[in-house]
């Protein structure tokens, strides 16, 4: 089994994905390989890095009214991903709201104080 | 009447004409054939673990992408090739031997490879949570917090969040149990297609409801 993961928050995300990854003396996976070979920094800011999306679904069997038969109807959940230079993948689903809410929130304090 | 007595050297001689003088042409299209089945079969074997096949699956962990109504289950063709996760992408479905449930295999969409960073996203439902609303409960919602997928392992998700038991029952998945990727829908026929990798660019339009 895998060891236990450490999880991050919102806040700390950013930070610990430009920092400089962590290199695994037993890193043999071909992903792994690639980021030692061409070794690009890690990113500045998740922000530089382009936006992508993985759609999923929630689907549940549902009656709608005047129907004989339950249909099943799939609710998508648009997962983000940033996609770095270095070939790694971050998920910004929840990050991507949290970061727009802070620079807004800094926006309008520097639009206070200027 | 006494069978004809034969000196045993003639006799000697005969069974050496015998057998210089053989059915030639049976034993060596027996022999042929015997050599096309192995060969067929050694081929075959070698096509099917190193090259790919097709295959059932079942559940409806991957609805709506791979669709599942029962009977007859839905047919898709892999790849060995990706065997043990070679040239993996996030996005591709793999198909694994489960980590825990030993014999079986899995098929699910790749969300993490090593050192990605990936959400966590609250549990399915169970069996005793059909038919509820999806305010009663915290099913497969993106939560606040994320984690590093380890090295050599990969982050695994079906397509419906709501009704799959993937890498948030049995956690990350080792890349030596990627057996294959499944590149293609063949049954049912009308739904025939190759699947795309499911990472896209995002346009932030919407998605839609799909409705079976």
């Amino acid at each position: 089994m895998a060891p236990p993961i450490p999880l991050i928050s919102l806040s700390d995300l950013e930070q610990h994905a430009t920092a400089v990854q962590p290199q695994s003396p037993f890193a043999t996976s071909p992903t792994q390989r690639l980021r030692k070979n061409n070794t690009p920094p890690p990113p500045r800011a998740l922000t530089d890095c382009p936006l992508k999306e993985i759609t999923q679904y929630k689907c549940n069997a549902e009656k709608p009214k005047g129907a004989k038969r339950p249909v099943v109807i799939c609710d998508p959940v648009v997962r983000l991903f940033r996609v770095c230079a270095n070939g790694m993948h971050v998920e910004t689903t929840a990050w991507e709201e949290w970061k727009a809410g802070q620079l807004q929130q800094s926006g309008v304090k520097e639009g206070k104080t200027t | 009447m006494p069978p004809p007595r034969t000196p045993i050297p003639s006799l000697f001689s005969r069974l050496r004409t015998a057998t210089s003088q053989p059915h030639r042409p049976d034993s060596t299209t027996l022999h042929r054939s015997v050599k096309h089945v192995i060969a067929g079969g050694i081929f075959t074997h070698i096509f099917i673990s190193y090259i790919g096949g097709v295959s059932f699956t079942h559940g409806i962990s991957m609805v709506p992408t791979i669709p599942y109504s029962g009977q007859p289950a839905p047919f898709i063709i892999y790849s060995n090739l990706h065997r043990r996760g070679r040239n993996i992408q996030v996005g591709d479905m793999v198909i694994f031997k489960h980590p825990t449930r030993s014999g079986q295999t899995a098929l699910k969409r790749v969300i993490g490879l090593p050192g990605d960073y990936v959400s966590v996203v609250s549990g399915a439902r169970d069996e005793g949570d059909l038919g509820k609303k999806a305010e009663d409960g915290d099913w497969a919602n993106v939560k606040n917090q994320a984690f590093r997928v380890p090295e050599g392992h990969c982050w695994v998700a079906g397509d419906n969040l709501d009704w799959s038991r993937d890498s948030r029952v049995h956690g990350p998945v080792p890349l030596a149990l990627v057996q294959s990727k499944a590149v293609g829908l063949l049954f049912p026929w009308r739904e025939r297609r190759w699947f795309k990798n499911g990472l896209g660019d995002s346009n932030g339009v919407g998605k839609e409801q799909v409705i079976l």
